[in-house]
């Protein structure tokens, strides 16, 4: 059993041939895939997941979603359940030893973007970072700060996205912010000698 | 608990920004991803089918087979305009369609009208239905057993090619016996009628033909008299129960048949998808086909990547192993890593 959203992922069934799920339409899964699959892939990438293997794990997540997806329980928790499951997938990724080569990726860049050049290139330099970030903090602290921070989760949500109590959850973000404070001045996106209060 | 200053806020509201900026292409994604779930997810019936009870189990009868194609849709309202073509055959002296690759039976009925006036059978090719014109009752025969002209081709090229026992004479002859079995000016026999008349167990699923079935099947020349066309369809194994000749007697009027606009109003995701859905239900032969009728209409269409894979996967499933590693190999040189060609790099090797 592992810690990352233990309350719902138990080792043997996730990695076993599984419980035959009850029926879920078709459509009922599409449905489900379209309203999530950005955040999934977004979550992923967040959590580290090689740029040349996030489709694999996007198809990976929603594997499992399918395969448990008569534990879904619907309504405000839908993400921190897919979110656990994505972290499982992530850990796993991330031990890989992945082929190289990437002929057609999924995502696709919005056409029609109304920011300007100079937008797109703060938000583009700002993503890297934050990735850079992320690549360097540990598991625990990189998942509690994307899921409360990048994802905005609540309190609750992300509680059960990660199953850890409470305590435990705002531990890891505390420190996982003042390390991100801590990088960016190391970065000189904060000048050390004047920080600023919050 | 601490917060964050202001800049770094601002970073990270920058940074979800950019993530929000990204879309992934969902359908090419989900075809990628229900060609890689598990054979065992048969339990994702589709919307309008009764539960999943679409598992082709079925036996093949001794004697005489009959099948059908209905006109229940599967995905929803715009599909439910489609209408399946309705196909009967008789097998004479305990002939037998039986199928070929792994778990594929297909069998191609018909019914030919007595009529005398020749049987009809449109075709669906890459400008949309084509209309072919056979002569009476031999050419109708000829039709059914994949001995048709250029205007049946399509459909039926891929049978010559199954490794398995096809047996023309005995398509043959099922079409002829069909052709004399239904009375004269009569219709082709009804699915529906068909079902409760079929020697398949009590409260055995009613296969679902899936909305294109009108690509696979040969649907009557707009203007002609039911009695006048001959309608060939196919099926797979779960719909091959054993059928007497004489229940087709029991003949209902046919269902209007789908015109050829129906048949072009399929897109290029309806196509790949019911070819995706065709290889999970362990229907090799009609995968294919659907995914020829994808590359003459859309030849570097959207999904043109997925119709590679999943003719490999397709070809594979059949047993038609060389042919299967050929296009494999293509496929991995033109596409080195996409959420399919995991799947399709096992092909022909986890098969075996």
């Amino acid at each position: 059993m592992r810690e990352v959203g233990s309350f719902w992922l138990s080792e043997d069934r996730d990695t076993g041939p599984g419980v035959p799920p009850e029926a879920v339409t078709r459509a009922e899964f599409d449905a489900f895939y379209r309203a999530h699959a950005d955040f999934v892939w977004r979550s992923l990438r967040r959590l580290c997941v090689r740029e040349e293997a996030l489709d694999d794990a996007l198809q990976e997540v929603f594997i499992v979603v399918h395969r448990r997806f008569h534990e879904l329980r619907r309504g405000p928790t839908e993400r921190a359940w897919l979110f656990a499951i994505a972290q499982r997938v992530a850990s796993g990724q991330r031990r890989w030893v992945r082929r190289k080569g990437h002929a057609l990726p999924l995502r696709e860049e919005l056409a029609a973007s109304a920011q300007s050049p100079l937008e797109s290139a703060m938000r583009k330099q700002a993503s890297d970072l934050v990735q850079e970030f992320l690549r360097e903090l540990d598991e625990p602290r990189r998942a509690a700060f994307v899921a409360s921070e990048l994802e905005q989760m609540t309190g609750a949500e992300a509680h059960a996205a990660l199953g850890v109590n409470q305590n435990t959850l705002y531990a890891r973000l505390s420190s996982a912010r003042k390390a991100f404070v801590a990088f960016l001045e190391a970065r000189g996106v904060i000048e050390p000698s004047a920080k600023e209060e919050p | 608990m601490n917060k964050l200053p202001p800049t770094a806020a601002g970073v990270l509201e920058q940074a979800r920004r950019a993530d929000r900026e990204h879309r992934i292409d969902v359908e090419r994604a989900l075809v990628a991803l229900h060609t890689s779930l598990p054979v065992a997810t048969a339990d994702l019936p589709l919307p309008g089918q009764a539960g999943p009870s679409t598992s082709a189990t079925g036996s093949l009868p001794p004697a005489g087979a009959v099948t059908h194609v209905s006109g229940k849709a599967l995905f929803g309202g715009k599909a439910a305009k489609l209408f399946l073509a309705t196909a009967v055959a008789g097998m004479i002296g305990g002939g037998a369609l039986w199928g070929f690759g792994t778990n594929e039976r297909t069998v191609r009925s018909g019914a030919g009208a007595v009529s005398g006036q020749g049987a009809i059978a449109a075709v669906p090719s890459g400008a949309g239905a084509r209309v072919a014109h056979t002569g009476p009752d031999a050419s109708a025969v000829r039709a059914l057993s994949g001995l048709a002209g250029p205007g049946l081709d399509e459909v039926h090229a891929d049978s010559s090619a199954q490794r398995g026992p096809v047996r023309p004479a005995a398509l043959a002859d099922a079409a002829s016996h069909a052709a004399h079995a239904a009375p004269a000016g009569g219709a082709i026999k009804a699915a529906a009628q068909l079902e409760g008349s079929a020697r398949r167990a009590p409260g055995r699923p009613v296969r679902v033909a899936p909305r294109v079935a009108p690509l696979l099947a040969s649907a009557q020349r707009e203007g002609a008299e039911p009695a006048q066309a001959a309608v060939s369809a196919r099926d797979s194994a779960d719909t091959a129960g054993a059928q007497p000749a004489s229940d087709m007697a029991q003949a209902a009027p046919v269902p209007p048949q789908p015109a050829a606009h129906a048949v072009e109003s399929e897109s290029e995701l309806d196509l790949i998808d019911a070819a995706l859905t065709s290889l999970r239900e362990g229907q090799g032969t009609r995968a294919l086909s659907l995914l020829e009728i994808h590359g003459a209409r859309y030849p570097t269409g959207k999904f043109a990547m997925e119709r590679q894979g999943l003719r490999v996967l397709a070809l594979c499933a059949l047993g038609r192993v060389e042919e299967g590693r050929a296009a494999r190999r293509a496929f991995l040189r033109a596409v080195r890593d996409a959420p399919i060609v995991a799947r399709v790099r096992r092909a022909c090797d986890e098969e075996q």
